[in-house]
């Protein structure tokens, strides 16, 4: 039975996946994820993995769990929760996604290796489901002179992420005393950013896209400095 | 059309057919999260990108409201109002932004020269439909069957690929009755001398032979963009010859409300799931028909604009002189069914495109 339902949970999740995205391009926030992270620095000033907590809203949580196997009190089973996990990472590592997050070093993108940690929560008295994950880097990566950004947002903007509790963001690691971090909330889109938006083709292999949203400063930005 | 640049009336009716139109572009990737929603994309140009831009700001702003209304209805009686409202303007803005429902509706009254009362009955009746789609599907899947997200997910799909269909046939359909068989039968009064049966009779009997026969060659042949795969466009959709004009005749009009309202809104769908998972289904309801209700006065007020805009044409025909009135009625009842067809097309496409 727990095996059914485990499996259930994880064709639901795949079949989401491949069914929707179709908000994609319509700037329609239609999900909100309440999101921490954390930046790991090494001994040697630098970074070497990103750890990230995205609590969903609740509205996709009751969606998300419906006609899963819940216990009495409303409790998903491990099986189930470690399904929905293993699934969410690997929808999030295509590359469309990118875990939605991406570092970046003197312009150039630092790749990631495989996430480590994941797993999924889920609180049934405020039907909320929790992501938590681990992105470590391929190879760490030292802030240059103009520091490391690391930035976090959804390029099809279905996804609304908050970093508003506080320390939402922070350093960790063997030496996150030695680095500072500053976050910069998303620009509010304006008019004109929403025409230029549009003016890019709907085409969701396009890395353009997602440079736009960069340079235009549409992201959740952390800048790590290691001075 | 040179009428264009001479009066307000038809840059109204390009205006309304646009902010359907255009819009409803599909534009289809793979989200890792699952949530059903619309295929409506961003598309057009950047003051209409703009606009939907803006209502899409306001859409999410209500329907974020939701769920704490919900909970405030389950606690406290009174609260009620505050969930309808907020659902009636999540679906005002819903109904503003992009999607095909107001184009095919707009459009389907504008073929088949509606009144603005037609028009609004139209909106309302397929707004409603909608929402009733969307109760019932949680109700039987969610609640009768315990459904997962994927099974409805994959329910609203299918109810999709109908719905885009149906647009489709009925665009075919119009055209056919709108802008190709007038033009064959144009061809054909002056070779035949007094003919003795009534001319629309003998369109819609020859019509209906061909339908029967052969799935309409004509349409392929005259529309570059058709589909390949063989539609047998047309079969569902032959009207009986008393029904070509006059009041709203619901039977017919069905396929306009159906191709509209078969696909239920996401907003909705997820509110009900939500309030069956507070044990409160009632609330959801409630939230799906106010929303169905915002949508429907929405779409109703669009399609008055284009039924205006439409009469506007025909005052502005009359004063030319009676061919030219008749020959811009066509144009504008011909763009119309086009613009119904395309956007089938458009739609269906779009889905095959993200992989069905």
């Amino acid at each position: 039975m727990e095996r059914t339902s485990a499996r259930r949970g994880l064709a639901a999740l795949t079949a989401a996946t491949a069914l929707l995205a179709a908000g994609a391009a319509s700037a329609h926030p239609h999900m909100w994820i309440d999101a921490r992270a954390v930046i790991d620095i090494d001994a040697q000033h630098r970074i070497t993995a990103v750890r990230q907590v995205w609590l969903f809203d609740d509205m996709f949580g009751a969606y998300a769990t419906q006609g899963l196997k819940k216990g009495k009190d409303g409790s998903l089973s491990a099986d189930t929760l470690k399904g929905m996990a293993k699934d969410w990472m690997t929808a999030l590592g295509e590359p469309i996604s990118h875990y939605f997050t991406r570092v970046t070093v003197d312009g150039k993108m630092a790749a990631f290796a495989a996430p480590r940690d994941a797993r999924v929560d889920w609180n049934p008295k405020t039907t909320r489901l929790t992501l938590s994950f681990t992105l470590p880097l391929a190879k760490p990566v030292a802030p240059g002179a103009d520091g490391a950004q690391v930035d976090i947002y959804d390029p099809t903007y279905f996804v609304a992420y908050a970093f508003d509790e506080k320390g939402a963001v922070s350093l960790g690691g063997p030496d996150a005393a030695a680095c500072t971090s500053a976050y910069r909330k998303p620009k509010e889109l304006d008019w004109k950013t929403m025409q230029q938006l549009a003016a890019i083709p709907a085409d969701p292999d396009a890395l353009p896209d997602e440079l736009f949203a960069i340079t235009k400063g549409l992201t959740h930005r952390i800048e790590v400095r290691c001075p | 059309m040179p009428v264009a640049r001479r009066h307000p009336a038809m840059l109204w009716l390009a205006a309304v057919l646009l902010l359907g139109g255009m819009g409803a572009a599909a534009a289809q990737g793979a989200h890792p999260f699952g949530v059903p929603e619309s295929s409506a994309g961003m598309g057009g140009p950047g003051w209409l990108a703009s606009f939907f831009g803006q209502v899409s700001v306001w859409q999410s702003h209500f329907y974020r409201q939701l769920t704490g209304a919900v909970r405030a209805w389950q606690a406290e009686g009174g609260a009620a109002w505050t969930l309808i409202g907020l659902s009636f303007a999540y679906g005002v803005f819903h109904a503003l932004g992009p999607g095909h429902g107001k184009a095919v509706i707009s459009s389907y009254v504008l073929a088949n020269r509606q009144t603005a009362r037609n028009g609004a009955l139209l909106a309302l009746a397929s707004a409603l439909i909608q929402a009733l789609v969307a109760i019932a599907m949680v109700a039987v899947l969610a609640v009768v069957f315990n459904a997962t997200a994927a099974t409805m997910n994959q329910a609203t799909r299918w109810l999709e690929l109908a719905s885009y269909a149906l647009v489709t046939l009925l665009g075919a359909w119009l055209v056919w009755i709108k802008a190709i068989r007038p033009l064959l039968r144009r061809r054909r009064v002056p070779a035949v001398a007094a003919p003795p049966a009534e001319p629309v009779l003998k369109g819609a009997a020859a019509l209906r032979a061909i339908a029967v026969h052969a799935p309409t060659p004509h349409a392929h042949v005259h529309h570059a963009h058709q589909h390949d795969h063989d539609c047998g466009c047309g079969h569902a959709h032959v009207p009986a010859p008393d029904q070509v004009a006059g009041a709203l005749n619901w039977r017919r009009a069905g396929s306009a409300i159906l191709a509209v309202g078969l696909r239920p809104c996401s907003g909705a769908l997820i509110v009900l799931v939500f309030a069956l998972s507070q044990g409160f289904f009632l609330a959801g309801v409630a939230s799906a028909l106010a929303m169905g209700l915002g949508t429907g006065l929405t779409v109703a007020a669009l399609a008055c604009l284009a039924v205006a805009a439409g009469s506007a044409a025909t005052r502005i025909g009359n004063r030319l002189s009676s061919a030219g009135a008749a020959r811009l009625r066509y144009g504008v009842e011909a763009l119309a069914a086009l613009v119904v067809l395309l956007l089938g097309v458009m739609l269906l496409g779009g889905m095959v495109a993200g992989g069905g």
